[in-house]
This record gives structure tokens, sequence and C-alpha cells, in this order.
């Protein structure tokens, strides 16, 4: 089965950019565009990653977070946050988080981490 | 102009100039100022933790702290507020050397009277809040620009390579284009945002005990194809390969990577040269080459910003005009310094080829463990206290030293010392821990980790450590372990030291 990673990002553009990117290299993708139904996908599609964007409206990456790891079957998902903020690497080495990738990304990068966390598609 | 008056902090040790600045201020035209005097460094500094100001003016020289190191030493706690600097009449270079180090101004004191005084704290506080001004907005506009630029490298990416089906050699060619530029306008925001950020003295650095040559080595390595198929030759000069520096490492990279990049761009024959040497109080690393050399004219002006010139044009990526003074910037958060020579003073005792022609050398201060140890644990509360998170101390002893020493030979205890580090370094993986060693101890810093878990990893080195010595010595060597944590045994640095001292 291939592996399924769920994209959540407020920007529409992004979101589009990372599903076409990542299914060019055979990953499933499933996607949400704010923390709320990210969680619901979460829920539902059991992903094997999460790419995370850290602003957004309602609930935001922050949330997402702490909120995934009190559900007892997913709790230890990879979460790679996606971020024009610098510091936060440092925040997020403590946090549950696995990784973090720095917009503007390039498409090695992303893949690389992805790669590492869960393997090829 | 102002509704409400301008709380101002006066630093003053002489009684009279504190009471004459108090006369002149209440007097001041156009403003209304609250003043809080104060005579020593230390009681401005608590002033400044508990009330809200909006302007210092400050005596450089106090009963607890004497010259410019005042101003440094001030500004730590009050890096957002504008510092007017007090001077005599006489020592005008130290109040233009202050200004020069982020003093909105200085005043003789000599020669104040009213309408000077207040144009002065006018001016300054507004000098200042244009400042803050520019960098908010240099910082929230290159942050800003970051998403759609994402948007536009990928979607770029994307067609370039094909994902969404074949493109011809000729729009290829355009793509790729656009793809620099776009690389290109991605580092000039970078840079701009790395001096906003220099300028705000918002720059944190995160400080580790590191190999520099290996880190010098790194950033060659980068650059290694670049530089071959330029057919020019890289020369290491490593004399001592272990040689360690504390600082923080992507700051260091940063700064090796623009003066390499550097000298690639203007060198067309010949070799580059990095050195790292060990000097008595600094280390010294320098990135020389045989390229087109810095016209006399130009030597001062290179670290300024956007300066491109002093040197012909060269080939390769275009730069951002802002790489050396962020090179400059980040060397002196350092407390380091750095410098141009073309062609250099002391040219290098190469064997092969031409003396180079320009070399770039930068020199990072020495710090003894104990001075290491003190910052790791101040910058390890400030980050737990952030996070609200904990934070433990660990500090490993060789029992009864001086007896073992005497009876076993100083070579013996610093290998004994070496081993007890290399044990301690394999039982903590984690990147954010650090161990030092010291003449008789080691030293832990254990970021976010709470106290009882500490002393388990303590007990943990203890044992292992003493199982490898009863196979080393006949005579049983003890060693003593003491913890502290942040923050039920203290909240500053002061208080946990004095915690793992207590015996």
């Amino acid at each position: 089965m291939r592996k399924k990673i769920l994209v959540i990002d407020d920007e529409k553009d992004i979101v589009k950019l990372l599903e076409s990117r990542l299914k060019a290299n055979h990953y499933e993708v499933v996607t949400a565009f704010d923390g709320e139904e990210g969680l619901e996908k979460l829920k539902k599609e059991k992903p094997d990653l999460v790419i995370l964007d850290i602003f957004m409206p309602k609930t935001d990456g922050y949330t997402f977070v702490r909120e995934c790891k009190t559900i007892v079957d997913i709790k230890s998902v990879p979460i790679i946050v996606l971020t024009a903020k610098e510091r936060m690497r440092d925040l997020f080495k403590m946090e549950g988080v696995a990784d973090y990738i720095l917009k503007p990304f390039m498409a090695e990068e992303l893949l690389e981490k992805v790669n590492k966390h869960i393997g090829p598609a | 102009m102002h509704d409400k008056p301008i709380k101002i902090l006066v630093v003053e040790n002489n009684l009279e100039d504190a009471s004459l600045i108090k006369e002149f201020l209440k007097e001041a035209p156009h403003i209304q100022t609250d003043l809080v005097h104060v005579q020593r460094l230390s009681d401005a500094q608590k002033w400044l933790a508990a009330e809200a100001f909006d302007l210092i003016l400050l005596d450089l020289f106090l009963p607890d702290s004497q010259g410019l190191e005042t101003m440094t030493k001030m500004d730590r706690k009050a890096a957002s507020l504008p510092i007017v600097v007090l001077t005599g009449l006489q020592d005008e270079t130290i109040g233009i050397e202050a200004v020069r180090r982020g003093a909105q101004d200085y005043l003789s004191k000599e020669e104040l009277n009213r309408e000077l005084l207040s144009r002065v704290v006018l001016y300054a506080i507004e000098r200042h809040r244009l400042q803050a001004v520019k960098n908010d907005l240099m910082a929230m506009v290159s942050h800003e620009l970051r998403t759609p630029l994402t948007i536009v490298r990928e979607s770029i990416a994307q067609v370039l390579e094909g994902l969404l089906g074949g493109i011809t050699e000729e729009q290829r060619q355009r793509l790729s284009t656009a793809l620099t530029s776009t690389d290109r306008l991605n580092r000039m925001i970078g840079n701009l945002l790395d001096m906003a950020k220099i300028e705000a003295e918002k720059l944190e650095l995160k400080k580790e005990i590191l190999n520099i040559a290996d880190m010098a080595r790194e950033v060659i390595s980068i650059f290694k194809t670049r530089i071959q198929s330029q057919g020019l030759r890289i020369i290491e000069n490593f004399p001592n390969p272990d040689l360690k520096v504390y600082a923080d490492k992507d700051k260091i990279i940063q700064v090796f990577t623009n003066l390499l990049s550097n000298a690639i761009k203007f060198t067309e024959k010949g070799y580059i040269e990095v050195g790292v040497v060990d000097k008595d109080n600094f280390t010294e690393c320098s990135v020389s080459d045989t390229g087109l050399g810095i016209g006399q004219e130009y030597l001062l002006k290179v670290f300024d910003k956007f300066q491109q010139l002093g040197r012909a044009s060269g080939q390769g990526e275009k730069g951002t005009g802002l790489g050396l003074s962020i090179c400059k910037g980040l060397v002196e958060s350092h407390r380091g310094r750095i410098w141009v020579e073309s062609p250099p003073a002391s040219p290098i005792t190469w064997r092969a080829g031409p003396p180079a022609s320009t070399r770039f050398t930068f020199i990072l201060p020495h710090y003894t463990p104990g001075e290491i140890f003190k910052e790791c644990i101040t910058m390890g509360i400030k980050e737990s206290r952030r996070q609200g998170l904990v934070l433990s101390i660990l500090t490993f002893e060789i029992d009864d030293f001086d007896t073992i020493e005497k009876r076993e030979g100083k070579e013996k205890m610093a290998s004994l010392l070496g081993h007890l580090e290399a044990i301690t370094q394999q039982s903590l993986r984690r990147q954010s821990d650090t161990v030092i060693q010291n003449s008789r101890s080691i030293l832990v810093v254990l970021p976010f980790t709470p106290k009882n878990n500490a002393l388990l990893v303590g007990a943990r080195i203890q044992h292992t450590f003493e199982d490898y010595l009863s196979q080393e010595s006949d005579h049983p060597i003890k060693i003593l372990c003491h913890a502290a944590g942040y923050p039920e045994d203290g909240t500053t640095e002061e208080q946990l030291l004095k915690k793992v001292r207590e015996k």
C-alpha cells in the first residue's frame, strides 16, 4: 500500500504544489486548509506523515500538534512543520515535532525529509 | 509633542551633575519629564527590570562599572531603549565611540543647558523610534515575501522538471533563468532579514563548543566543485586540527560561506587559502585569494551595506551587496573582529605560486570552561523560562583530587578527566546537551531535563566511570556528582552554581 501524507496549510497554492510534488513521487496525498479540518482528516485518514503550516486561521498549528498528541492511536505520527520563521526550529525540537522545513523550500529538501521519516512511497 | 511626560532614567554617580540635570530638565522647553536618578549600574538594571522608561541618560563612569563596558552591560538589559551618554569635556572620543556602538547621542556635561538637553532628548527618542520602525519593516517584509516566493519557485521548478508534461528546450532555458533569479531574490530576502536582526540586536546566538577546522572543511566541501571547475586550487592551513571555539555553528558557517564565495567570485586563477590558527587570546580564521585585489580607497568600505565596489565584478551568481556587512555583524556579535588586507601585510609562506592579493581575517575570542558553563546555564534558563520548561546542571569531580594527583601524576589525571568527559558525551546524545571539561571537573548542562532524571543520568555515568577506574588503578577512586535544577534550586545562574558547589 502506498504511504499516505496529510498536508495542512491555509495557503491553497502551497497545498496544491505540495500535492502535485508528492504525488509525482508516488505518495498518496490528502489535504486540509486549517487545523480543525486537519484533525478530522487525521482521525479519518490515518496518514503516515503530516506536513503542517503553523500560522493558520481557526485552529493553528500549535493547537493541532497539542491536540493530535492526545489522540491515542495516532500520536506517534511524524509531523513536519512548514514555516518561514527560523526560530521555530528551536521551539519544535522539544514538542513532538519530527522535523521542520523553512519556506521557501526546495523540493529536494522536502522529499529528503519525508523519505527520512517514512521512507519512499 | 508628547502627551505623557517622558520617563528618563538618569544613571549618574556625581550628585552635583545629577541635580544640575534635574534642574535643567524641569525647566527644559517643549518637554515634560519624569526622572528616576540612580548612582550605580546595578541599581539602573533593577529599575529597568521593574519599570518602563523612554530614555536613559548614562554616565559611563560609575562605582560598579567603568568606561564603554558600562554601555554594553546596560545595553543587554535595555536593548530596546535609546541611550544618551554623558561625558566630560575632555573625553569626547569616548562619546563618539559610544554612538558608534549604538548610543543615540552624547552630551558633554560641561556644556549642558536647557535647550540642548531638551533637543537631545527629543531627537534621541525620535531617531530611535525610526530605527525600530525600519527594522520591524524590514523583518516583516522579508517574512511576508517568503510564502509567495515559495509558490513562484516551486511552480517554476515543477514545470521545469516536467512534472506537468514535456517542455521545449527554449522554454526550459527561459524557466531556468527565472529559477536562478528567484533563488537570488530569496538570498536577498534572507540577507535583508539577517541584517535587520543584526541591526536590531535581536540576533540570538546558539553557542556551542565547535571544532572550527571541521566547519571550515564543511564549507570548503560545498564549494569544491565550483573551485575545481574554475581551475583553482584550495589550500587548507589548519596546523591544529582539534582547535575548538565557542560559537554559533550556523553563524560561523555563514561567515565562512560568504568569505569563500566572495573569494571564488573574484579569483580567476591561482589558489584560495583557508586558515584556522590558534593565537594567545583568540582563534584566527582567514580566507586569502590570488584574485583581483581591493583598491586602497575601498578597503574601509567593503564591510558597508550595499557596497559592491572595490573589486571589478566577478563571475558566478550575483551578490546582494550585504554578504560582508553580515559577516561583520555576525563576527562582532560573537565579540570578535573582522578586517581585510589587500595585499596581506604578512604574505603566506606558501611554497608554490604567487602570494595572495587579498586576505579576509576574523578572530573569535577564547573562553574559559567556567565562562562557557555560566553562559550555557544563562542561555538555558532563558529558553526554559520562555517555554515554561525545566533545566538541570550536573558536575562530576574526582574525590580527593590533590592526593590522587600526587600519587598518579598530572598526566594521568588529565587522561582520567578526558575519559570521564568521553563517557559523559557518550551517555548524552541530545544536541542541546553541553559537556565541558574543566581543569579538574566535568560540567554538564541538560536543557529541558528534570532534576531527578538528571540525577539518574549522573548516577549511570558515575558507575560506568568507576567501573572503568577499577580496571585502571589499584587504589579506589571516587567520583562525586552534584546536581541542581531550575526552577526548584534557583532561577539564576549564580543560584544554580552555588547549589552544585555546596558539598
